[in-house]
């Protein structure tokens, strides 16, 4: 499988780059094709909310940046796996920055999911998306709030399939990011 | 005299439906003897916002209003409140009231937005006051909140301006009356079609409203 794992980590996060490695380690001990985007490094400005990608240059954002760049990778891919801290239940801005721009991947057209109206997939195949928010501690709240989040980014983003995870520092970080590449039938080597 | 700062997370310069109903709520608290004050969060990842944080020091109410983004927060929102909790001023009662908007007829959609805001106001100790959230949120920037559609809901507006004027938190009836969908979403998916198409002729589309840009690889 091709996958896309846009690293959030910060830098100088020890324990967040771990989890990034194990999600990186467990894909291609699996034999998947892994390209690793940090977010951090990438030239991404803020979507502007023109939507230009729909009316004016439809499946691409007008900003030419790294955003473009990532959304071709996204799109070509069969898994986007996700990988940063969780700040409130939410991503943390350097990943969500990136995220903000993808929704040329979609239609503007609307259409029912669920009984609720959502955007029309553009492509024939989206890729499944897999979550792991990193966190110091575990907070019921922020980690239901989080895993809610992912849920409903894979309904309007079309992922066929998804899973989401929250770690904290004391958790197993391998045992966990494998279990939620599984969940989406991921294969994965097995764990050191 | 009381302080109400209205922070836009909008990235739109006008027709902002995020700058509507917070103008349209902080006219209303002014008119109550508030003084009050609007500042748009930049949209600019490299903006030091320290000019922001002073605005906050001195506010007993923070209403922060944004529209949502792929089911949460804006990037440049999310900044702003994670640089808040890092390094923002901490001022002894402080509260919070949420405006958000969406793009689709639900306010449903910005249910994780609100959850995601509550979880901060209790991580910093500001007093969450509530929130008010709707669907159709750009037709509020297009046609001006009087002729838009939760125009209906405006009397509503003032029941919340006496709420938190008073220091108590937006009543859930009014929550409601601003969440209750206009149109019947069979009626908003039709509609938005038309309506994306006649956007893309006048903004002369270089290619057809379908069109995919990326290539993606046939693999068994």
């Amino acid at each position: 499988m091709r996958v896309v794992l846009l690293d959030g980590s910060l830098a100088g996060d020890a324990a967040g780059a771990r989890v990034v490695d194990e999600m990186f380690r467990a894909l291609r001990d699996g034999g998947h094709d892994v390209e690793r985007l940090v977010a951090r490094q990438l030239d991404v400005r803020a979507c502007a909310g023109c939507f230009g990608c729909w009316t004016k240059h439809p499946g691409e954002c007008v900003i030419d940046d790294d955003a473009r760049r990532v959304a071709a990778k996204v799109i070509d891919a069969d898994v986007y796996a996700v990988v940063g801290p969780v700040r409130f239940g939410t991503y943390d801005w350097r990943t969500k920055r990136v995220m903000d721009r993808m929704i040329g991947l979609l239609l503007p057209f609307f259409t029912m999911i669920r009984g609720e109206v959502h955007h029309v997939q553009r492509y024939p195949r989206h890729p499944a998306l897999v979550a792991i928010g990193t966190v110091e501690r575990h907070e019921a709240a922020t980690d239901r709030t989080f895993e809610t989040l992912v849920e409903r980014n894979a309904i309007n983003l079309h992922a066929p399939a998804h899973s989401v995870s929250v770690i904290a520092a004391e958790d197993d970080a391998a045992g966990a990011v494998r279990a939620a590449l599984d969940a989406i039938g991921v294969r994965t080597g097995v764990a050191a | 005299m009381s302080r109400a700062l209205l922070l836009v997370g909008s990235p739109k310069s006008r027709k902002s439906a995020s700058r509507a109903i917070g103008d349209a709520l902080i006219s209303r608290l002014a008119a109550r003897g508030w003084g009050t004050l609007a500042e748009r969060i930049p949209t600019r990842f490299d903006v030091d916002l320290t000019a922001l944080f002073d605005g906050i020091a001195d506010a007993e109410l923070v209403v922060l209003s944004f529209p949502v983004y792929v089911d949460t927060l804006p990037a440049p929102v999310t900044r702003f409140l994670q640089e808040w909790s890092e390094r923002g001023p901490r001022r002894e009662g402080q509260r919070l009231v949420v405006l958000t908007q969406c793009g689709f007829p639900e306010a449903a959609h910005c249910a994780s937005s609100i959850e995601v805001c509550r979880n901060f106001a209790r991580e910093v100790g500001v007093t969450w006051t509530g929130a008010l959230a709707f669907g159709m949120g750009p037709s509020v920037g297009e046609a001006g909140i009087e002729h838009s559609p939760i125009a209906r809901a405006l009397p509503s507006l003032d029941v919340a301006a006496d709420a938190l004027a008073a220091g108590e938190a937006v009543p859930d009836a009014v929550a409601a009356a601003f969440a209750r969908p206009t149109f019947p979403a069979w009626l908003y998916v039709a509609v938005g079609g038309l309506s994306w198409r006649l956007q893309a002729r006048q903004q002369r589309a270089d290619a057809p409203l379908r069109y995919r840009r990326y290539a993606q690889e046939v693999r068994s």
